[in-house]
């Protein structure tokens, strides 16, 4: 269970941020949201194929951790990569379009909701087997640091990644070679339907990793500039040199695990406790309450994106469906040795 | 010109695209410790002289994390050369390697590229169950790995260098006991096929298969140490009177089709040799592939000769047993012509 | 260019072969597949035919020559070069080295295409283009039959429109094989052939034509040349006594329940013969003692995954072993149909050389001639051979206890070199058990070493 929170947040205007930085974050989490429930809504409709993994509650960690990162740097994202892709400033378009698989897809049909990504962004595609994305990400990190460059990479992951192999092996690498890394854990509390409290042995998860030899850090997921804060410290050290940070972001989903989840495992209290407590009305209050934005910009910016994720649902209706036969191409990059 | 072992080969190769393109890097498991031996097999020895450990980076026990971040490094941009000491710790970077590198490239529309290599030596040498499979087939399985098998030194040079400069992920089995017999690592029981490797940059493309011995009444087709095995049996079998023709198709994917087609048009019979399980494997696949596209060329059912379905022993004499050889390849032969 | 008539390589064990007739004379027209003449292998008579169209010239060897294999018996011309024809033996005679080397191109050329066992000859050669033409079910299936024949036998079957059903398997479980295919293509042109010549004329019988001679000369002391058959069972039976130590086992079985088990199948309108039950008892002990279904080959003892035995068979001039495949995969009855076909054929001379070959043991049976019991020599390179005596009624002690029944004596020879006595008694009452209880032979197993 997370700590006592109050209804505020890290004061917004210490961040030292403009109002159009603040707007921007803002607006991605508007986005994300509004995407999310359109999603949902065209699911129930059965509109798309497939299965989705929703992030609706949990905005603040994208937006928080993204905002000063730029297009060259690569985060990895997991089966739920919604919130991350918008965060990194992908398209709607092409993230709407890749739901109703068409060509025109960031992924071109071929990734659909788990494998949402794009290179331009920064966005590798998200990768849907839990904790594989982390020693990647270290790997990139890696490769970084070769080039001498001061990129860096961020992993994001939820409290379920972190009885992986895979993200034990994955931290410890950029521990010993000191990488540009920034590990992000999202804990929402369930790894689909099962309570933390049951498979972890420690408090926090934080204090479990620390182990490994890194700064880690537990706050306030739904508080954005927490987030942004955090995350805004390990972005300096990874630019400079100084290794990677783990962040451990409490959180919780206002959905269920996936498409077919009838969320009937919720503690009563915990749920209304983080319900009552949506980040994005958080954030908004804040905004206004330090007066970095007014209410009638918030409601602008409100009624850009409804407009935003309706436009996005009309281009991807019209997109190009793919042949059959597209499935065959792509499947390697030197296309002449392909077989 | 130089002769060179296939350990040197490999060596060389890697040495010569470091030199050529600096975003190439090994890492691995004791790769280049300092008074180490230069991976488990000496491939990798020395090379952190020229290119220092930087670019030859020795890694923590973790094949899971490595093979992650070598995938991570290539979507980074560069080039890395990933090792497992023995082929059957592949199993623990499973996820990484058949989920992560294969798929990515195509999850991603088309617009991630993968270059990486990855290493691996198999074959059986007395070490029990754990350090002796022979794994290609599990790799050969999945679209978006290529997989390469070189048997010679001048294969093996050529080869690598074209894995290297692949965008895709390559998957490089080395066989223990090809390596070459020099060296405190090699083993017991190890061939030398050394052989001339030019001096000169060159690389052998994947997909075209190498006629190891020209022969008009039966095919085999065998790969890396079990070329030389289905050699020795055709050397034997040429004093029966038989003529065997020997493919080393080199490069498991993409696959010399044609070239397979082509012998067994010439000889109408087909034994296939390998060193993993007989059980659903490779030589299934290439039943199968000639069973679908070339079976009217064949006057008899075709053969597989394969380790028995058991995990391999550690006793010489049962290991002996389980892994094919020179005799049970002659059996085979001569069962096809009867 | 005039072509040459080859003597091709037939699957027999010698180098030499007896041209027994020509059936074309110099200057006579030939159509293509025409048979030319007629030679005598150790195994069968076959026929050579022409694979061009042409006129026949410069035969070189005649009835009665023993031939070398790839030797040019004759050549065939276009009706320009016969018409000069001094002129192009001369040419041809000329290039003598030139055509000694043709000679060997296509032999090789032949046994490229059937690879492996060549019976020579293939008629046309084989082009082939896989996944030209759909997998069309062959004629054999279209009536309801399934043959078994290898994919390469089935190409060419279509090519020549040949069916499948006429044809007869060497291969393992009597798989036609490419080269079956090409026998038959033979074997068809050359029995047109002999009904002809012995409709113009009763004194040319093809078959074993020195028996009549032979028969008659007995009394008066006149020498008669063996016949090519002759001399290679003189051969072959010199060659195991003087090379085999054999040693030999005899068992007396009471085969009362057998005759009985006959009897009552036959009253349900199954006739099966006493020499399948043989076979199948045969074949299960072999599969349960392989040591004895092996040959010793250059100091190494081979042992063989399949049982093929062959049955001795008496003909007008000597001893046929016709060999039937795969036996312990076939079951009682099939086997009657398999032995009597078989027997008649090899009656009929139409016995083509792959089935005489390729035997892992071999059963010789005198019963029919009233023989009680005999040893018989071992076929190379087989281990061992079965002599099978006369059913007859005898007399059996059980115990104290005295009882008539009928009786069969089976001798065992056995090539001491592979074979040690108790492995062959093992051996040899392992079929004693299995005739004792002989509905253990009515049962079905698929028999599988490997």
């Amino acid at each position: 269970m997370a700590n006592a929170v109050s209804m505020k947040i890290s004061s917004v205007r210490e961040t030292g941020l403009d109002s159009n930085v603040l707007g921007e974050m803002f607006r991605r989490m508007l986005r994300i949201r509004q995407y999310e429930d359109a999603v949902n809504f065209l699911f129930l409709q059965g509109k798309l194929a497939g299965t989705i993994h929703q992030c609706q509650g949990q905005e603040a960690v994208a937006v928080g951790s993204c905002i000063e990162l730029g297009d060259d740097d690569y985060i990895t994202t997991t089966h739920r990569p919604a919130g991350h892709c918008i965060a990194k400033g992908m398209t709607l378009h092409s993230m709407m379009a890749e739901m109703f698989g068409k060509l025109e897809g960031c992924c071109q049909g071929k990734g659909g909701s788990m494998h949402l990504g794009d290179m331009d962004k920064g966005v590798i595609p998200a990768i849907a087997i839990v904790g594989a994305g982390v020693p990647i990400s270290s790997g990139v990190a890696l490769g970084f640091k070769m080039q001498k460059t001061k990129k860096l990479a961020m992993a994001f992951f939820g409290d379920g990644a972190v009885n992986e192999g895979a993200f034990h092996e994955g931290i410890n690498l950029a521990v010993v070679w000191k990488l540009p890394a920034i590990f992000i854990c999202e804990n929402n509390f369930y790894g689909a339907s099962t309570h933390i409290s049951k498979v972890i042995g420690t408090e926090t998860i934080a204090e479990r990793t620390q182990s490994y030899g890194l700064p880690v850090e537990t706050l306030d997921g739904n508080d954005v500039i927490a987030v942004y804060n955090s995350v805004k410290k390990a972005v300096e050290r990874a630019r400079n040199g100084e290794g990677p940070t783990f962040i451990e972001c409490q959180t919780y989903r206002r959905t269920g695990h996936s498409r077919s989840d009838p969320n009937k495992y919720r503690i009563q209290e915990e749920e209304a406790y983080w319900l009552s407590r949506d980040p994005i009305v958080l954030f908004r209050k804040a905004l206004i309450e330090e007066k970095m934005l007014s209410e009638s910009e918030i409601v602008a910016i409100e009624t850009e994106v409804t407009k935003e994720v309706e436009a996005s649902i009309e281009y991807a209706r019209a997109c190009t469906d793919p042949q059959p036969e597209d499935a065959l191409i792509g499947v390697y990059s030197d296309a002449e040795e392909g077989n | 010109m130089a002769k060179m072992s296939i350990v040197e080969a490999l060596r060389e190769g890697i040495r010569e695209e470091m030199r050529r393109d600096e975003t190439v890097f090994c890492l691995g498991e004791d790769i280049d410790v300092p008074g180490g031996f230069g991976g488990a097999f000496t491939v990798t020895l020395g090379l952190s002289t020229e290119f220092g450990h930087e670019r030859i980076l020795d890694t923590p026990i973790s094949e899971a994390g490595i093979f992650g971040a070598a995938i991570g490094a290539a979507i980074a941009g560069m080039r890395p050369i990933v090792d497992v000491q023995y082929g059957d710790f592949l199993f623990c970077a499973m996820d990484q390697i058949c989920n992560q590198a294969a798929k990515l490239t195509y999850m991603s529309g088309g617009k991630l590229k993968i270059p990486l290599v990855m290493r691996a030596p198999v074959g059986a040498t007395t070490r029990g169950a754990q350090h002796a499979q022979s794994l290609e087939a599990y790799f050969c399985h999945v679209p978006g790995l290529k997989v390469i098998a070189p048997s010679t030194a001048y294969d093996a040079k050529g080869m690598i260098k074209a894995a290297i400069r692949s965008n895709d992920p390559v998957l490089i089995f080395e066989h223990k006991l090809l390596y070459g017999s020099k060296g405190n690592r090699s083993e017991a029981s190890s061939l030398s096929p050394t052989g001339e490797v030019p001096d000169e940059d060159y690389i052998v493309p994947f997909g075209k298969a190498a006629i190891r011995r020209e022969g008009k009444h039966v095919t085999i087709i065998a790969k890396l140490l079990m070329v030389y095995k289905a050699l020795q049996a055709a050397e034997e079998l040429a004093k029966e009177g038989i003529e065997v023709e020997v493919i080393d198709p080199r490069s498991l994917v993409p696959f010399d089709e044609e070239a397979l087609f082509t012998s067994i048009a010439k000889t109408h019979h087909l034994v296939i040799v390998e060193e993993d399980h007989l059980g659903w494997g490779w030589g299934a696949e290439i039943a199968a592939l000639v069973a679908e596209k070339a079976i009217y060329y064949l006057d008899a059912p075709v053969k597989r000769v394969a380790a028995r379905d058991v995990p391999i022993p550690f006793a010489p004499i049962m290991e002996n047993y389980v892994i094919p050889d020179a005799q049970r390849i002659k059996a085979a032969v001569r069962e096809v012509l009867i | 260019m005039a072509e040459e008539v080859i003597l091709p390589s037939l699957g027999q064990t010698t180098n030499e072969l007896t041209i027994i007739e020509w059936f074309k004379k110099d200057g006579d027209i030939v159509k293509k597949g025409d048979v030319l003449l007629e030679v005598e292998t150790d195994k069968a008579v076959v026929p050579v035919e022409a694979y061009v169209e042409g006129i026949l010239k410069d035969i070189r060897h005649f009835e009665g020559d023993l031939v070398e294999v790839g030797s040019v018996l004759a050549l065939i011309m276009t009706v320009e070069e016969a018409s000069g024809s001094e002129k192009a033996i001369a040419v041809q005679q000329g290039a003598g080295q030139d055509a000694g080397q043709n000679v060997d191109q296509k032999t090789d050329q032949n046994a490229d295409s059937i690879s492996g066992h060549d019976s020579g000859k293939s008629s046309a050669p084989i082009i082939l283009s896989y996944m030209s033409k759909a997998a069309s079910s062959p004629m054999s299936e279209a009536a309801g039959d399934y043959i078994l024949s290898s994919p390469l036998a089935k190409q060419m079957a279509r090519e020549q429109a040949i069916d499948l059903r006429e044809v007869q398997g060497s291969g393992r479980d009597g798989v036609i094989k490419a080269n079956d295919v090409a026998d038959y293509v033979q074997n068809r042109q050359g029995q047109k052939n002999q009904q002809n010549v012995l409709n113009q004329s009763q004194t040319s019988k093809p078959f074993a034509p020195t028996s009549d001679s032979n028969g008659s000369a007995i009394g008066t002391g006149a020498k008669t040349k063996l016949s090519k058959m002759r001399k290679t069972i003189a051969e072959r039976l010199t060659l195991s006594k003087q090379t085999i130590p054999h040693f030999y086992l005899t068992v007396h079985i009471d085969v009362s329940d057998l005759v009985r088990l006959r009897e009552d199948l036959k009253q349900q309108n199954v006739d099966v013969s006493y020499n399948s039950f043989l076979f199948r008892a045969s074949a299960l002990a072999l599969f349960k003692f392989p040591t004895i279904n092996s040959s010793l080959i250059d100091d190494c003892i081979v042992t063989h995954p399949e049982v093929h035995i062959g049955l001795a068979v008496e003909v007008e001039d000597g001893l046929r072993v016709p060999v039937i495949r795969s036996v312990g995969q076939k079951m009682v009855w099939e086997l009657t149909g398999i032995l009597k076909e078989t027997a008649e054929r090899v009656k009929e001379g139409r016995l083509s050389a792959a089935e005489s070959s390729g035997g892992t043991f071999t059963i010789s049976s005198l019963g029919g001639f009233g023989i009680d019991e005999f040893s018989a020599i071992i076929n190379p390179p087989e281990a061992a051979i079965l002599a099978v005596g006369r059913i007859s009624k005898r007399v059996f002690v059980y115990g104290d206890e005295v009882k008539s029944g009928m009786g069969l004596s089976l001798t065992l020879s056995v090539d001491h070199r592979v074979v040690d006595g108790a492995m062959a008694g093992r051996f040899l009452n392992e079929i004693r058990e299995l005739l004792e209880h002989p509905h253990r032979l009515l049962v079905p197993s698929n028999l599988n070493l490997s």
